[in-house]
């Protein structure tokens, strides 16, 4: 659920009176810019320690310190009547007709579901993953080449199960030598060996990494103009638009998904 | 029409018409799944990556957090439905 679509559609939460909460890890006063653009009328709330999003058992297992987007519905007794956790985005629709439904009422008639027709998720954690694969620092000292090219010949034979398991030997070997997070630059090094991301994409990334760099420097500046933030706003929104175009053309949903299996692996070699 | 028949024929009516009246959403859960299920059924918003997330019927805990610009912002003070998104914050 992308807050702005929410914001449009807010007026229908309050006719049913239905109160909307949106939470982050961030503190209040990042939320100041992303109200503002948005033009949120609903309470944007800060869970900075994160004890909510433990609570509600959401964290985000890449990222620790982030929650998975998740979307809950409670009633007045604060039971769950509607949840849905990462994946596609749920549309505003979908919780008025879950409301709906939990009070008995279900088709109020306001809410026009559009079946079959439902967008395809707004790939925020492809950005994620391309970033991640963008800033890798390539393979860490000590790290030879050959040690995965075994994992890497697997992979393309299609044998999956071999290379995670070939994966798995290497990563716990390598986990008395070297630290966790030089492991997860070979997750990064991995994919972009696996599934060889044009050019095009890798640049992308760096430059959303570097405009990220930018706005959010911007913000916590104390001389800037609005005009310097639209600006950087602006610019980001059109790096976004960019990977997001591209996102299929670049297999950015390839490369999270393998992504993410090789940073679990190489977490999880240190757990163990 | 015999009492029974005609007792039969209203209860399956009354039936067919409940059946109807309380038919639950249906959504895809994404966009690659097969067939839409009932969204309030547990494994519409389930999430292999969130085992321990709380579920269909669970009691969330009451909260108090900090809210934009000022102020707190209290579950069991509103007391009423609410939708609470997780965001990911940051971007």
């Amino acid at each position: 659920m992308q807050l702005g679509e929410l914001q449009s559609q807010f007026q229908r939460f309050t006719n049913r009176n239905v109160d909307v909460v949106a939470i982050s890890v961030d503190p209040i006063a990042h939320s100041r810019l992303m109200v503002k653009r948005l033009g949120l009328k609903f309470p944007v709330l800060s869970d900075q320690d994160q004890t909510l999003q433990r609570a509600f058992g959401v964290q985000n297992p890449d990222t620790q310190e982030l929650a998975l987007h998740a979307v809950y519905v409670v009633n007045t007794q604060k039971k769950v009547v509607y949840r849905k956790i990462a994946g596609r985005r749920p549309l505003s629709a979908e919780l008025l007709d879950a409301i709906d439904h939990a009070r008995g009422q279900y088709p109020l008639g306001d809410t026009a579901p559009e079946r079959g027709d439902i967008p395809v998720a707004y790939p925020t954690n492809n950005f994620q993953a391309l970033l991640e694969i963008a800033n890798s620092q390539g393979l860490p000292q000590g790290v030879a080449r050959e040690e995965l090219s075994d994992v890497i010949q697997m992979r393309q034979r299609g044998e999956l199960d071999e290379a995670t398991i070939a994966y798995r030997t290497f990563a716990s070997t390598r986990s008395k030598t070297h630290k966790e997070e030089d492991l997860l630059n070979v997750a990064a090094w991995l994919t972009q060996e696996t599934l060889q991301l044009p050019d095009e994409a890798i640049l992308s990334g760096q430059a959303l990494s570097k405009a990220l760099l930018n706005e959010r420097k911007l913000r916590n500046s104390k001389e800037v103009t609005a005009e310097q933030i639209k600006q950087a706003l602006r610019e980001l929104d059109q790096l976004r638009g960019l990977i997001r175009r591209n996102a299929s053309k670049w297999r950015l949903r390839a490369a999270k998904a393998t992504l993410r299996g090789y940073r679990e692996l190489s977490k999880a070699a240190y757990s163990t | 029409m015999s009492v029974t028949k005609r007792l039969f024929v209203g209860l399956t009516l009354a039936a067919s018409l409940n059946v109807f009246a309380g038919e639950p959403p249906l959504y895809k859960p994404s966009s690659r799944s097969p067939a839409a299920i009932d969204i309030s059924s547990s494994e519409y918003g389930a999430r292999r990556l969130a085992p321990t997330a709380l579920d269909i019927g669970d009691e969330v805990p009451d909260f108090v957090l900090p809210k934009y610009p000022n102020g707190t912002y209290s579950l069991s003070a509103a007391n009423k439905p609410v939708a609470i998104v997780f965001y990911r914050g940051h971007w």
